[in-house]
């Protein structure tokens, strides 16, 4: 057999022929047909390979143990995935102009949310209901988290009205607590309007732990210390 | 690249190219069991290198790169430079195939043991070029080799096996 022929028909095979060597190819097997016979030879070697490669599974013990590590490396990964964006050279300038940005527009955002919530009047959000606090002021109630300003008088913050009615109080009678600012997670009642009959409160101090109550009146002076444009006294101060 | 997303980008691969890859690192190295811990260091690499892979077009040249050079390493460290059978019926069974040894084909026999006698580099390009399908220029670049040295390298593993088969290739599948 001809060795040109031979490399022709195993380039053919493996896409290694320019259109006129193709050609000679084809031409050589019409013209002989041991060259016919011999591609055919190449073509049933090559199905022969093919089955032998999808014979092969892969192991269910290496597929898990392989699962595993890739696992444990994602995991390891994780932290380094944020810092990633910095590495590169060519996003972190991209980066620091974004987030230069953000910060300003945030910034800004809050500043003029804070100068409309703190300089202006009274402003709420959603208006419900006006009662009467304890000591004869006005409260507005609303059904959702808002900011209280400007509050002429001084009020008490209370948490439900079973634990928090003071003297002169109407029962039933719970004021929404304003967001807090701390961090501290506090499950907050929701606001209810007047004549609507008490709701349980989600903090039975009388049933919780003695540590967790120092925990929740900590918390209830950190959130009134935060409010602004509240005049409170230290007889505000939320005790056991 | 998110976590999520080469996590996905991996399990893409993995479905695509598990059993080929194995395939490759069993008959290039000979031997199962280091197959199987070539194979997971193959795909760990991958994983930690997906980031690299821009043009997910060429993922196959890619992962295969990665494939060959795991190969040559595990076959350099266990210093092995003669040709190793490989324990088929062992390899079957593990891989739970539910057929018979009856049913296995002695072609398929023979053509195992021929591949055991062709040469490392004849072997790792025609495997390149059978299991895989990649052209002639590919696999230069691949190998790190010219164009015409893998031709022959093709053409003498072939002349080989045609000629250690040669009573089976004259019938058809």
């Amino acid at each position: 057999m001809n060795e040109h022929i031979e490399e022709l028909i195993v380039a053919y095979l493996h896409r290694g022929l320019t259109q006129e060597q193709e050609s000679e190819l084809f031409r050589a097997c019409s013209d002989d047909p041991d060259v016919a016979n011999q591609l055919r030879n190449h073509v049933v070697l090559s199905l022969k390979l093919h089955r032998l490669r999808d014979e092969v599974q892969v192991p269910l013990e290496v597929r898990n143990s392989l699962l595993e590590r890739i696992n444990t490396i994602s995991i390891q990964q994780e932290p380094e995935t944020e810092d990633r964006h910095v590495r590169f050279g060519f996003s972190t300038g991209v980066f620091r102009w974004r987030h230069m940005l953000g910060t300003a527009l945030s910034g800004a955002a809050l500043a003029i949310l804070g100068f409309a919530v703190f300089t202006g009047g009274e402003q709420t959000l959603q208006r419900s209901e006006q009662v009467t606090a304890y000591n004869g002021s006005p409260v507005t109630i609303t059904r959702v988290d808002t900011l209280y300003r400007d509050v002429p008088h001084n009020v008490y913050i209370t948490r439900s009205a079973e634990h928090r009615t003071q003297p002169g109080m109407e029962p039933g009678i719970a004021i929404e607590t304003p967001s807090p600012k701390s961090d501290a997670p506090l499950p907050l009642t929701p606001a209810i309007a007047e004549n609507v009959p008490a709701v349980s409160p989600e903090i039975n101090l009388s049933t919780e732990k003695p540590g967790q109550q120092e925990q929740f009146v900590v918390q209830y002076n950190a959130m009134l210390a935060s409010l602004e444009k509240v005049k409170l006294s230290s007889n505000d101060r939320v005790r056991d | 690249m998110t976590d999520q997303e080469r996590r996905r980008m991996f399990d893409d691969l993995y479905a695509q190219y598990d059993r080929r890859v194995l395939a490759y690192c069993t008959y290039v190295t000979g031997d199962r069991d280091q197959a199987n811990d070539v194979f997971q260091e193959v795909f760990v690499k991958v994983y930690m290198a997906l980031h690299t892979l821009r043009d997910t077009d060429k993922a196959a040249n890619w992962l295969f790169r990665i494939a060959r050079n795991e190969c040559l390493n595990s076959l350099k460290a266990s210093r092995r430079n003669e040709k190793r059978s490989v324990d088929i019926d062992d390899m079957l069974e593990s891989t739970n195939l539910a057929a018979p040894r009856q049913d296995y084909s002695d072609d398929m026999e023979h053509v195992r043991k021929a591949l055991e006698k062709i040469s490392p580099e004849q072997r790792e390009a025609l495997l390149l070029a059978e299991f895989e399908g990649f052209s002639l220029k590919e696999i230069a670049d691949m190998t790190g080799t010219t164009l015409s040295n893998v031709k022959v390298r093709i053409h003498r593993a072939k002349q080989k096996l045609q000629t250690i088969l040669q009573p089976i290739l004259n019938y058809h599948e």
